[in-house]
């Protein structure tokens, strides 16, 4: 089974570097979807099945956690988990955040190896830690 | 804020802008001193800053870099050839260490309990005398790579004070 990822952030080298580590961990992955702030990702998610979302906290337009709230109000959460990659270290954030419904949270600067083994946690060990390089 | 608080929230800045470089975009730093005339003179310099509030504190982080490092610091990140780096990733490449360094030092300033907000990065080109002026701002800290000046600047005020 291929999994369809939605990468969300307004930098498009951050964009590009999840991409790129999320090819790398050897999961199937079916598309890769980019939007550039929550506005534009509740876009995708209307049209498009999204198995899993890395989204950035700090965007114009939209924020992350305005998207995390508008995807709460919709009941998605639960069926879509939402991966958190942002720059803020704040706990705090971080608690509030899960405890809308946030599977996860990532620190940037990230490693492959970091996005590789949420992807396994979110998907359920999916692709398996075995068929992970 | 005393001299020395100031000295020390520097050297963090200095740490900081050392680690996140290295864990970003794979480029090693040491302890370098600040000519705002580099030896070549020409070197156009990109800078970014990011304004962060929280805790009754605002202030401003600044990194500058020579645009051909910029270049280079996306190469890095994206896994590219510098000269296939679009021209976009380059502004981009700098507003996102700005972001991360500032993320990392008002972590480690503050602490992770404190929420801060960071304004969206912004992205300025000129002579290094030019781009690294920050109002009020420390004296910058200077680092070094391949013989290239890097430059961080930090300015911090009480919450009634922000720009």
């Amino acid at each position: 089974m291929a999994y369809n990822v939605l990468i969300v952030d307004d930098s498009m080298i951050v964009r590009s570097v999840v991409e790129r580590a999320v090819r790398m961990t050897g999961v199937d992955i079916g598309e890769i979807y980019q939007a550039a702030n929550g506005k534009e990702a509740l876009e995708k998610l209307d049209s498009n099945w999204i198995d899993l979302v890395f989204a950035d906290l700090n965007m114009p337009v939209m924020t992350g956690v305005e998207m995390v709230e508008e995807m709460e109000r919709r009941g998605m959460l639960k069926g879509t988990p939402v991966v958190i990659v942002s720059t803020d270290r704040s706990e705090m954030r971080m608690r509030e955040l899960k405890a809308r419904g946030v599977r996860e949270y990532l620190n940037k600067p990230f490693t492959p190896e970091g996005i590789r083994d949420i992807m396994q946690r979110c998907l359920g060990g999916q692709g398996g830690p075995e068929s992970v390089n | 804020m005393s001299d020395e608080t100031t000295m020390r929230m520097r050297n963090m800045l200095r740490d900081v802008m050392m680690e996140t470089l290295e864990e970003f975009a794979f480029m090693f730093a040491e302890a370098g001193e600040y000519a705002t005339e580099p030896a070549d003179s020409s070197v156009e310099y990109l800078a970014s800053s990011v304004v962060f509030r929280g805790a009754d504190q605002c202030g401003e982080v600044l990194v500058a870099l020579p645009v051909s490092m910029c270049a280079e610091m996306a190469a890095n990140v994206m896994g590219m050839d510098a000269e296939d780096v679009p021209e976009t990733a380059v502004e981009d490449a700098i507003r996102e260490w700005a972001n991360i360094v500032t993320g990392s030092l008002t972590a480690k300033w503050f602490g992770v309990n404190t929420v801060f907000s960071l304004d969206p990065p912004s992205a300025l080109r000129g002579a290094l005398a030019e781009v690294t002026v920050l109002e009020g701002g420390a004296e910058p800290v200077v680092l070094s790579v391949d013989d290239q000046q890097v430059v961080g600047c930090l300015r911090m005020a009480s919450e009634g004070d922000a720009r």
